[in-house]
This record gives C-alpha cells, structure tokens and sequence, in this order.
C-alpha cells in the first residue's frame, strides 16, 4: 500500500495527499492506493500543485488495519517530528541557570 | 572585526534583492522546483525532513557583538527562537517559512552578513582556528589571509560550478584547530627565512572516503597565494569527476593521481597562469588588515593566581577555569570558551536570550569579539584574568556555565535522523545520553581532554572519523546501529579513527562507551589523555574488553 507526499511550498512541513484531491498535514486523512504506479499516476496529478508544494513523492505503508502506518523511521519522524521536541516547542528559553548562580548584572 | 568596504555591502544588498525576485517567482508558479532549487541553495536554502533550513554564513567564524544581536533577533522574529551554530563555524536557522527567507537576507545585509555560497558546488565559508590572532601558540595571524581567500573565492565565476562542493581552513598557529588537513585545501602560515609562507595540503576529507590530506607544496611565498590557488582549483575543475558525485570531491583526484603527480599537474598550470597580475601584495593584506578592528590591551600584570581567592570560594569556577580558559599571547588576559554542550540540548544550540547576552557580555569583557568554533562552541576571545569570575557568573545566569570544553561530553554531533533528509540514524539523543551517562563519570575518573563526535550517516558531518572516540549511526533492516571507531584526531598530525567491531544496537551503545573508557582509565600512565593511551596501546585491548564486557551486560 502506498501513499503521496510532498513538503509545502510555504513552509516546507510534511502534507499528504487525500482524496479530495488537496493536500492535509494529517497522515491518517491520507488517499492509500494498492499500487506504486496507482500512486505514482496522482504524483503527475499533484505536480499541477506545484506552487502549493514541492517535490511529491510515494511513500510505502506497512499497515492500514489500525489507521495508516508510514514505512520506514525516517517517514515516521517526517510525520511525528523530531524526537528531541526542545529544538521544535520554544522550550529552550524555559532553561533553568546553571546551579548555584546569582543573578548579577553586566 | 572586519568591516565591509562599500562594495561588499553592496553585494550583499543586492543579493538580497535578487532572491526576494527569485521567491516571488517559485511562490506565483512562474519557475518550477526544479527551476528554484539550484537558486536556493546558491543562498543556503536547504529543504530539511521538516521544514527549510536556512545556512548563514560566519566568515572564519568571527562575529561582532552586533552581528550575534541580529542573528538572535532573525532566530526569534522569523525562526522558533534558536540557532544552531555549526562545525563549519556557520550558524542554521531550522525553521524558516520561504517568504520570509528574503527578509532574513536583507536583515543579515544590515550587519554585513549573508548566506551566500553555504551551499552548491562552490567554494564554502572559509575556516579557521577560533583562537586565531590571540592564540599564545600563533606565528601568523590567519584572519586577513581568510578574508583574501573569501574576497577571491566570492562568486568567482570560474569556480561557482566545481565538480562539488570545496572547503578550505586556514591556521597560523604550532597546534591544528582547524582541522586542516581533513579541507579540501588546508593552508598552514608561517614564517621562514623567505618570509611569509604557506605550506598547503590538498585532497583532505571526511565523509564516505575520509583522507588524511598530504602536503602538496611546502613554504610557498604568500605572495603566491592566490595564484596557487587558483592553479589547484583550475586542475581540480578539469579533471574532477562529474559522473559520480560520491567520487567528485578533490580528494579522490589526488588520491588517483598520487600526491606528487598532482602537484606536478597543478604547478604546469600555476606556469601559465599570469601569477604577477595575482600577486598578493603587502599593501593588499596591509589593505584588509586595516578593516580589522584592532583590539586596545590595557598592560595588565594580572595573572590565574591572582583568582586563587574566587576558585577556594567557588570549585566550580576553578574547574571552568581549568577547562574552559586557554592561554592568551597578551598577559594578562585570557581566551574563554563558551560551552554549547547544556544538559538536554542539541549540541551547538543557542536561544535568542542566550545569543543576545553573549552579545552583551562580549561587548563588556572581550572587545565585542564572539568566534564560533568548529567544535560548535563559542569563543570571547579577550577576557581579561581579572574579570574571568564575573564573566562565569553571568555565563552561569542563562546556562553557559559548564566546564566539560573538550571532554567527552563536548560533542561534535550532526542533526541526525530527527531534521535532516540523508541521515541514517538519530544522533542527538545520542549526544544527550553521552552527556547524562558521562558527565558525572568524566569527573570522578579525571578522564580529561576526549573528543567525541557522532554523526548520523556515512557523509560524516559531525566528524566522527576524526572523534577520539568516532560514533556513526548505520540502519540495519529498519532499526539504528552505531558503529564505534577509535583514535581519530583532527589536530596536528590528524588520524583516521579505526572501526572497533560489530556496530552495537541503540540499547548496548552506553555500557560500550563505558568500557571504553574504562579501557582507558585502567591502562592509562599518570596525566595520560585518552588519545595518547589509545596511540600506545592501539586498538585490540579495547576490542576485547568492549565486546566481552558488553556481550557480559547485554546477556
């Protein structure tokens, strides 16, 4: 089973194609076609978006018994995120000075 | 701090201007991806697992205390409130929408910055020693040779499309902290009894076919510079191969033709070439050595003793101190590292708050000075002895305060799996369980200077063949391995590091690093460094106790 993706123009984050025929971020609203050339035949269709999105391409996937499941890690964390979220939620600026310090200033 | 004569800040502008067309056009469908992609790159444009990413360029890693401001205020005006400062001494933005990607490089043109040729088949940001002009192991100061070499490789039209990319480093000191000999050129400055020369090494690398680069021509007259250059650069663009990229890069041409073949070749070109029209002359570096800022010295006598008083009262700061200070050419003064290894971070990651205090705190103890390091660190290089523990308790308030500089928590370490499209493996959760592993064990066993580097595929952006202790994330059927290598060094003399065995599951990767530094610590002699034991003792002891000891633990 396959599907197709692509990076938005806009922002580059991850979209899939559903079939509606537009993109979604949401994986599980994905189109999920039984063939490679199936898929491969809406990538054409899709490059007519092509100042929506860049570079669509087929991604394979494991299982669709429970909701859709990306093959591969790197496709996993294309759609989760990365798994060090501190680089992706703003958290760093929450960071507790080092130990023992005083405020002092320049 | 170099200053921009009216021509370079032109170009910058215009280059800005340029792009923001280039935008306007991918964005309304009048150029197709295929079409913009070579255009983004030429400005650092990367499209990353996630989202852009955004390369600006920090030529030999200097900054002013104004430059760090407007990169913290790009990070938090157009980014998500971070940078990511890199082992090319550049700095990353990982999330920039394209719209705003123009905007970016007209506020970097305001400060003299840009993200030109970071990216594409070109001549990239020139690198050097981080401690370069104030280093107390220097003959020659780098920086205005760097700034030669980045006026002559700017957009010169006839190396813009090389056979691939092409990094040079520069340094001028006895001790390699610019890892020249794994450049593409690495250009070594020192003084002979015919002057100024160059010895240059050529067909230096990492990535999947690491080398070690030779010496191609030794105490070559700096007045011969750029036309030796260009001589090389114009072998390398003819007989490079352009029908495979992974055997493109200089290296692989020299390594065909064998060292002395080369040099052959390119001085039959450098023959030709009409070297007085490139003749560096004095009044050229004279010229560009006026747009440095020089730095004011107070005569001070001040020297560490003098702190004995603040390292009795606060440890920490002695072992800072200790660690993350380095000898100064001027008395008086001392060069401070600033640690980007925090706890629970990426390596090399700094916020907009930490970015615009290190801008204040340069400004207010080092001459408004910031060099990054290839070792993703910062630098204020001129801090006086006597204000050093002022200087660390303010470091302290916003978590810059660690003392693990050049230790095995110090990584080197790529963005990995989690953001970028090539890697093979994650490494920065890697480089946060070193630091949670490590960081307490390093200080109980004294384990001293060990450089660690981790990179997430075969292209070896966080050098870890050059790593003392080298980590390299494979994908066997789907699932991350790390394969171990030991006894790399990037420093004078570099050595490849040498695969210790079978690559080790996410699980068993911890307890071998353990027994690797247990190794260590049993057969080391006293003051010993994990290098010079490794070099002494070479690879089988730390084989058979690794596989031994993890297979022990994993059963």
């Amino acid at each position: 089973m396959f599907i197709v993706t692509a990076n938005l123009l806009s922002t580059g984050q991850p979209v899939y194609w559903c079939q509606q025929s537009k993109w979604v971020d949401q994986v599980y609203d994905a189109q999920v076609f039984s063939t490679k050339d199936e898929a491969s035949t809406v990538t054409t269709v899709a490059l007519a978006h092509e100042n929506v999105v860049c570079d669509p391409f087929v991604a394979k996937i494991s299982n669709t018994e429970g909701g859709i499941t990306l093959a591969g890690q790197k496709l996993t964390i294309r759609q989760h995120g990365a798994e060090n979220m501190l680089r992706s939620i703003g958290l760093l600026e929450q960071l507790e000075p080092n130990e023992g310090e005083q405020n002092v200033s320049v | 701090m170099y200053q921009y004569d009216e021509h370079d800040a032109r170009l910058v502008r215009e280059r800005a201007t340029q792009f923001k067309r280039q935008v306007q056009w991918r964005m309304d469908g009048t150029i197709t991806e295929e079409e913009f992609k070579p255009l983004r790159l030429q400005n650092g444009l990367y499209m990353q697992l996630h989202s852009y990413m955004l390369r600006v360029a920090i030529p030999y890693g200097l900054l002013s205390a104004e430059q760090m401001r407007q990169l913290a205020y790009i990070s938090r005006r157009y980014d998500r409130g971070y940078g990511h400062f890199t082992t090319r001494q550049n700095i990353q933005y990982n999330w920039p929408d394209l719209e705003d990607v123009p905007k970016i490089l007209d506020d970097l043109a305001s400060v003299g910055m840009h993200a030109i040729q970071t990216s594409g088949n070109c001549i990239r940001n020139i690198t050097s020693d981080p401690y370069a002009g104030v280093a107390a192991d220097e003959d020659i100061d780098p920086r205005p040779i760097c700034e030669l070499l980045r006026q002559w490789s700017t957009f010169h039209p006839e190396f813009a499309a090389l056979p691939r990319k092409f990094k040079i480093a520069v340094t001028g000191a006895r001790e390699d902290r610019a890892a020249i000999e794994l450049h593409d050129i690495g250009y070594r400055l020192r003084r002979d009894n015919a002057g100024l020369v160059v010895d240059v090494y050529v067909g230096g690398g990492q990535g999947r076919t690491p080398v070690v680069a030779p010496l191609i021509r030794a105490g070559l007259p700096v007045e011969h510079l750029i036309s030796y250059s260009d001589a090389i650069l114009r072998v390398y663009n003819r007989f490079g191969r352009r029908d495979n990229k992974y055997k493109a890069r200089i290296k692989i041409l020299v390594n065909s033709m064998g060292a002395a073949e080369f040099r052959k070749v390119v001085d039959a070109e450098w023959a030709q070439l009409e070297q007085e029209k490139l003749k560096v002359r004095e009044s050229d570096l004279e010229g560009i050595q006026r747009r440095f800022s020089k730095p004011q010295y107070r005569a001070l006598d001040t020297t560490l003793e003098d702190l004995n008083g603040e390292t009795i009262l606060a440890p920490e700061f002695a072992t800072w101190l200790q660690g993350n200070t380095r000898a100064h050419r001027v008395p008086g003064y001392r060069i401070a590292n600033i640690s980007l290894k925090a706890s629970g971070l990426p390596p090399g990651d700094a916020t907009a708050q930490q970015m615009d205090r290190i801008a204040d705190l340069a400004e207010a103890y080092s001459m408004g000075r910031i060099v990054v390091t290839h070792r993703q660190n910062l630098v204020l290089p001129d801090v006086e002895i006597a204000k050093l523990y002022e200087l660390w308790k303010h470091l302290g308030q916003i978590g810059l305060a660690r003392d693990n500089l050049d230790s095995v928590t110090d990584t080197i370490c790529c963005p990995g799996l989690d953001y970028c499209n090539l890697a093979n493996a994650r490494s920065i959760n890697i480089s946060q369980e070193i630091e949670a592993t490590f960081e307490a064990y390093r200080k109980a066993h004294q384990i001293g200077p060990l450089h660690l580097n981790i990179s997430g595929c075969i292209n070896a952006c966080g050098h870890h063949h050059v790593g003392q202790i080298g980590i390299l994330g494979i994908n066997k059927l789907g699932t991350e391995y790390y394969q171990v290598m030991l006894g790399g060094s990037s420093g004078t003399g570099s050595s490849l590091g040498k695969i210790v065995g079978r690559a080790f599951a996410r699980t068993e990767l911890m307890p071998a690093l353990k027994q690797i530094l247990t190794t260590y610590v049993e057969n080391r002699t006293p003051e010993e460094t994990f290098l010079n034991t490794f070099r002494r003792i070479g690879i089988d002891p730390f084989k058979e106790a690794l596989y031994e000891g993890v297979e022990k633990q994993s059963a």
